[in-house]
């Protein structure tokens, strides 16, 4: 994407919005991939995001609705996949390194909503409410309180929905710090469970129509991937 | 004269709920001035329990008080955005009549409205929430407000909102209309191009030019299985509504046969 001048990727993105005029559903996973997730827990976090792709484009409408994107954090912080259709989400495998800076994970995820937004208002693109599904396996490395606060505003005044996930030996009370909602505890390395559950989510989202109560799973029941 | 039909047709993620119909329309034709036509739409929230008593009650009355309005007052040109308000305002306490009634908050009878009066030579327009109402002759067709969402696609305005008076759209246009429709939003999509903000054109060309020849009896039937058919199924899952109006040929306006 780097490489692509300025003005060209401007024209394609009008172009791709002209042949898929479909209202989206933006989804950004904001992902954990310090040192400390080497191994099957990275493992597990790309099988899951491979399901997660498998999930979305088996389902018509969600593959020309739902728009995932991907900021890792660990030895820097990077939006590795900008936003774009589910039937184009090529993700690359996640590797690990560094440390945990979730507080400029999420600073980046405020503003690269804020810029979808503001091109999907430019292309005349109705949307839903954006998802960021923040996962961690540690505490923030980085200044992170004003950032959290910042989130949590962002939430109260409906600008995105945020749920965070800790993965085991998270702060599960740090995580909650940036979310409206309690953070869930993920079960073992259910990475795949999840994603398949927030796939289903989000296929229920965009096919939501006005007034109409998005049926949600609860992921924390003894057979859910989460604990609350 | 105008000949019309407007119909609501529960959509397949309702039947399959076996949840109730939660639009309804209504249309009358005003005796008293000459030929004012005055329809009404409504789309009940999906998330309000009682939707479908609010948008028919809604309706209802706001027909009733487009009719009492003409009757004591007399053109359309006497119409303001202040009556449309004070409309909304008492259809609202009717609904907390009712939601007391049913000892559930107004909420759960949330709905949109879409309301045209159409006249000789003038007509009014208002609407609260999205869904669409156009007008058109033979040549093109437009929309008279763009349909009413906020930030986001899956959310909209309803009567029942606290800031519905100041949410309200009212338009008064002169000139005299031939082809009137009204939709809520399940037809949106069908109906719209969202990507430059028009009309799809050749989908009303068909529909009001199949109204020419066929019965008002026939309309219904016809308009009905039109809704429920599976091209528009396939494309729409949620209830929807469609009104249709058009003047007779042959029947000039200012007619003067006695």
């Amino acid at each position: 994407m780097d490489q692509v001048p300025f003005g060209s990727a401007t024209f394609s993105q009008a172009e791709i919005f002209a042949e898929n005029p479909e209202p989206r559903v933006p989804c950004l996973l904001v992902l954990d991939v310090s040192g400390s997730m080497l191994g099957d827990p990275i493992r597990q976090l790309n099988d899951g995001i491979s399901s997660f792709r498998d999930e979305l484009i088996s389902d018509p409408l969600a593959a020309k609705r739902v728009e995932p994107a991907i900021i890792t954090f660990g030895e820097d912080v990077r939006l590795i996949t900008d936003f774009g259709t589910a039937d184009s989400f090529f993700p690359p495998v996640l590797t690990t390194s560094g440390s945990t800076p979730m507080g400029a994970a999420v600073s980046l995820a405020i503003d690269t909503i804020a810029i979808r937004k503001q091109l999907y208002k430019t292309n005349g693109i109705a949307y839903y409410r954006p998802w960021v599904f923040l996962v961690s396996d540690g505490a923030p490395t980085d200044e992170w309180q004003a950032v959290a606060a910042r989130a949590v505003q962002c939430q109260n005044d409906k600008a995105f929905s945020l749920f965070s996930v800790g993965v085991e030996g998270a702060d599960l009370s740090t995580l909650s710090k940036f979310s409206s909602r309690a953070a869930l505890s993920l079960k073992g390395l259910q990475f795949r469970e999840m994603f398949v559950w927030l796939s289903s989510s989000l296929k229920s989202v965009s096919r939501s129509t006005p007034g109409e109560a998005v049926p949600l799973s609860n992921p924390a029941t003894p057979d859910g991937w989460a604990s609350a | 004269m105008w000949k019309f039909v407007g119909e609501s047709v529960v959509g397949t993620s309702h039947i399959a709920t076996a949840a109730p119909c939660q639009d309804a329309s209504k249309i009358v034709s005003h005796t008293s001035t000459s030929g004012t036509l005055i329809a009404a739409c409504g789309d009940g929230a999906g998330t309000a329990l009682h939707a479908d008593v609010g948008v028919q009650l809604a309706c209802k009355t706001i027909t009733e008080l487009c009719e009492l309005h003409l009757s004591t007052h007399g053109p359309l040109s006497t119409i303001s955005q202040q009556h449309v308000e004070d409309w909304l305002a008492i259809l609202k306490s009717r609904i907390d009549d009712e939601a007391s009634m049913l000892r559930v908050s107004r909420r759960e009878l949330a709905t949109t409205l879409l309301v045209a009066l159409l006249g000789d030579d003038d007509s009014c327009f208002f609407q609260l929430g999205d869904g669409a109402m156009i007008i058109g002759n033979m040549a093109s067709y437009e929309t008279i407000f763009w349909p009413q969402s906020g930030e986001y696609v899956n959310t909209t305005m309803f009567v029942t909102d606290d800031n519905a008076l100041s949410n309200v759209q009212f338009v008064f246009r002169q000139g005299r209309i031939d082809r009137f429709a009204a939709f809520t939003d399940g037809l949106e999509r069908l109906v719209l191009k969202f990507s430059d903000r028009t009309v799809h054109r050749p989908f009303f060309d068909r529909m009001f030019d199949g109204m020419q020849s066929a019965s008002m009896e026939k309309l219904s039937t016809d308009l009905r299985s039109f809704l429920e058919s599976e091209a528009v199924n396939s494309r729409t899952d949620d209830d929807k509504t469609l009104i249709l109006a058009c003047r007779i040929s042959g029947f000039p306006h200012d007619s003067t046969t006695l």
